[in-house]
């Protein structure tokens, strides 16, 4: 049966220095009525045909949504309230939890997360009386905006069933939410993705595979494979070509010796594969499942294990080389953009290089010095100055300043296996993976921009490979063959 | 099996062949037994706040595990609390047959008995009867009278199931 919170079940916290900083207990605070602006709806009108001075609504347009509003009021007191000191954005938690400590960060059933809050005005009440005997509290109140609103829980993953045998490298999805039209069906978050394996020994033909769902459950593999025999599979991108068509792209993760590297795609979800040749270096190949990235049909890299750096700016039919070894001969191990400008690069022995300008030039970036002898095999951006490396050490790192300084983000389990994927939905909501010595993958996430990372009960596997976020309830992990199948799991709020 | 002969509404015949008559209890006296009955105060935890003021909030089983020294506050607590429960439900039902009932009290010897076993059998009527039916009855039967009293009283039917389950697991576990 549902728990149906009260008021006094609620815990009000917050990042007085935005995300990825040190969330506190406010405590004696209570917070006033969010109000959300969807956007309102405008009709439109014509006159109506039925008579003179007559109109009828003939269609609507929606208006953007307005800034996400609330206040929290608490008493004045002898210290300088922790809301007092705040100038800049920050991001405020409402913790709502059935039985636990308060001033536990961690325990909640479900928390409201108002992102880059700003405190818009600052009222004070009950200061002084003409009356000697007034008890009345003296009180401040702080009206807030904020930009989003997430409402979080932590999610269930559940694995799902697939035939597939071989390893799942990469998940991905291509649609967008969508409602209801007159020519369509509504549709959700993540019902229509892609997955890449490896051939692997278990295969059933020995050619890797591009998996399919066009429901977020069941997963086919494409009518044909796009690379020969024994070669694996391993970035996989896909984005809108036009209203009605996705393009995918593969690239393969395995060495052709006497070819360069090489990728596919498919605008027929699998049906038929068109080969393309990435530069002329033979023998390359993109060497792991975070080694290819698009942001949209105009922009997609993809980075070799010869040091190489590709750009397509035409969904994939055509490649230069941004970067040709120069900075790093090594293999590249993923790459990954916040935005068409923004982007990075990481690789073995703690290569890192980054991008302001599309990658018209790249900057090399020196990693954490604790770290020179590791490889860097993840990655997550979140802007320009700020982005999250995973480590075959098993270790996670961040910077705020471009790479200029690094600073280690324990978990539980750090320092021990490799650190396999990072993803945050926004700055503040993000996911990893941890793959121990076992092998043994783990999810953890934080909600607080990385300062807290959490685990969250993960179903046996084998080592997990890579995750998707869809929205702020679902993501997916792409995992090594466990118990003779693929691994793909879903998570969701029971 | 127990035998509820309620020929009225007010007449309650036990297995046994004793009946008893149901009288209406002041629901203000029921409350002010059990508020009469001490709780014990429910254990709690510091919570310090960004600005360094100090909270106390009442420990659960969760947050008592998640407190150094919690565990063994709230596991006190709980035994503490069982007992104080037990005491209390003890008094109402005392009250409730004190005050809720009516019958002849059989001369078999039962005073004699109790006394021999080391019980206290009060020697005016009204509390020696309600001690014997305390004692005496079956378990269905002490649930019968109970909720019959309470029915009279205009209790709520929930609030009767609920006390005839408590009352029913508290005669188990006196048995066990």
């Amino acid at each position: 049966m549902a728990h149906h919170f009260v008021a006094g079940e609620g815990s009000l916290w917050a990042q007085i220095s935005g995300p990825n900083t040190i969330p506190v207990y406010l405590g004696c605070h209570e917070i006033g009525d969010i109000d959300i602006p969807k956007g309102d709806i405008e009709l439109i009108y014509c006159p109506d045909p039925s008579g003179p001075s007559r109109f009828e609504v003939v269609g609507s347009i929606t208006g953007a949504a307005g800034a996400i509003t609330t206040s929290v009021t608490t008493d004045v007191t002898d210290a300088l309230d922790s809301l007092e000191q705040v100038n800049c954005p920050f991001t405020l938690f409402v913790n709502m939890s059935k039985s636990g400590r308060k001033d536990l960060f961690t325990n909640f059933d479900r928390t409201f997360v108002l992102t880059a809050a700003t405190i818009t005005s600052e009222g004070l009440t009950g200061l002084t009386s003409r009356t000697p005997d007034d008890n009345a509290r003296s009180e401040q109140t702080f009206d807030i905006s904020g930009e989003a609103l997430l409402r979080l829980f932590a999610q269930d993953i559940a694995r799902q069933t697939i035939t597939e045998t071989a390893p799942i490298n990469k998940v991905i999805f291509t649609n967008e939410q969508t409602c209801r039209t007159d020519d369509d069906p509504s549709s959700d978050f993540c019902q229509v993705g892609f997955a890449s394996t490896d051939a692997g020994v278990g295969s059933p033909s020995a050619f890797a595979q591009v998996l399919i769902t066009t429901n977020g459950s069941t997963w086919t593999a494409a009518a044909a494979d796009p690379f020969a025999a024994a070669e694996d599979i391993t970035g996989i991108v896909g984005f809108e070509l036009d209203r009605d068509s996705t393009r995918v792209i593969v690239a393969r993760g395995t060495t052709d010796g006497a070819a360069a590297a090489e990728i596919a795609y498919s605008d027929d979800s699998g049906t038929t594969w068109t080969l393309v040749t990435v530069g002329a270096v033979t023998g390359e190949f993109v060497s792991t499942q975070h080694g290819m990235t698009a942001v949209d049909r105009n922009n997609t890299w993809l980075v070799s294990n010869g040091g190489y750096i590709y750009y397509s700016a035409d969904a994939g039919l055509t490649w230069t080389a941004q970067e040709s070894g120069s900075i790093t001969s090594a293999p590249w191990n993923a790459v990954e953009f916040s935005d068409d400008q923004i982007g990075w690069v990481v690789g073995n022995t703690n290569a890192i290089a980054r991008t302001i300008d599309g990658g018209a030039t790249w900057s090399s970036i020196t990693g954490p010095s604790t770290q020179a002898a590791n490889h860097a095999i993840s990655l997550e951006v979140i802007d320009k100055n700020r982005a999250w490396i995973g480590y075959s050490s098993g270790t996670m790192y961040y910077t705020i300043d471009a790479g200029v300084t690094w600073t280690q983000r324990s978990f539980t389990g750090s320092g021990v296996g490799q650190v396999r994927d990072i993803a945050f939905l926004n700055e503040t909501l993000g996911y990893m993976l941890s793959n121990n010595a076992s092998p043994l993958g783990t999810v953890l996430w934080t909600i607080d921009g990385g300062y807290t990372w959490s685990t969250l009960t993960t179903p046996a596997n084998s080592g997990l490979n890579a995750l998707y976020i869809c929205n702020q309830w679902n993501f997916y992990v792409a995992g090594e063959t466990n118990s003779a199948t693929g691994y793909i799991a879903k998570a969701s709020v029971a | 099996m127990a035998t509820n002969k309620a020929k009225k509404d007010n007449i309650y015949t036990t297995a046994t062949g004793l009946v008893i008559e149901v009288k209406k209890v002041d629901p203000a006296l029921i409350q002010k037994v059990m508020r009469a009955s001490p709780m014990p105060k429910r254990p709690v935890y510091e919570a310090k706040t960004f600005g360094g003021r100090i909270e106390t909030h009442p420990l659960d089983e969760e947050s008592a595990a998640q407190t150094p020294g919690g565990q063994d506050q709230w596991d006190y607590y709980q035994s503490e609390l069982t007992e104080a429960q037990m005491a209390q439900n003890d008094r109402v039902i005392n009250a409730l047959f004190l005050y809720g009932t009516d019958c002849v009290v059989p001369d078999d010897g039962w005073v004699a008995r109790h006394e021999f076993l080391g019980m206290r059998v009060p020697q005016e009527p009204d509390m020696m009867r309600a001690h014997y039916l305390s004692c005496e009855l079956a378990a269905e039967d002490l649930a019968g009278v109970t909720s019959a009293i309470m029915k009279m009283t205009g209790v709520g039917e929930e609030a009767i199931a609920d006390a005839e389950a408590a009352f029913r697991g508290a005669i188990r576990d006196k048995s066990e």
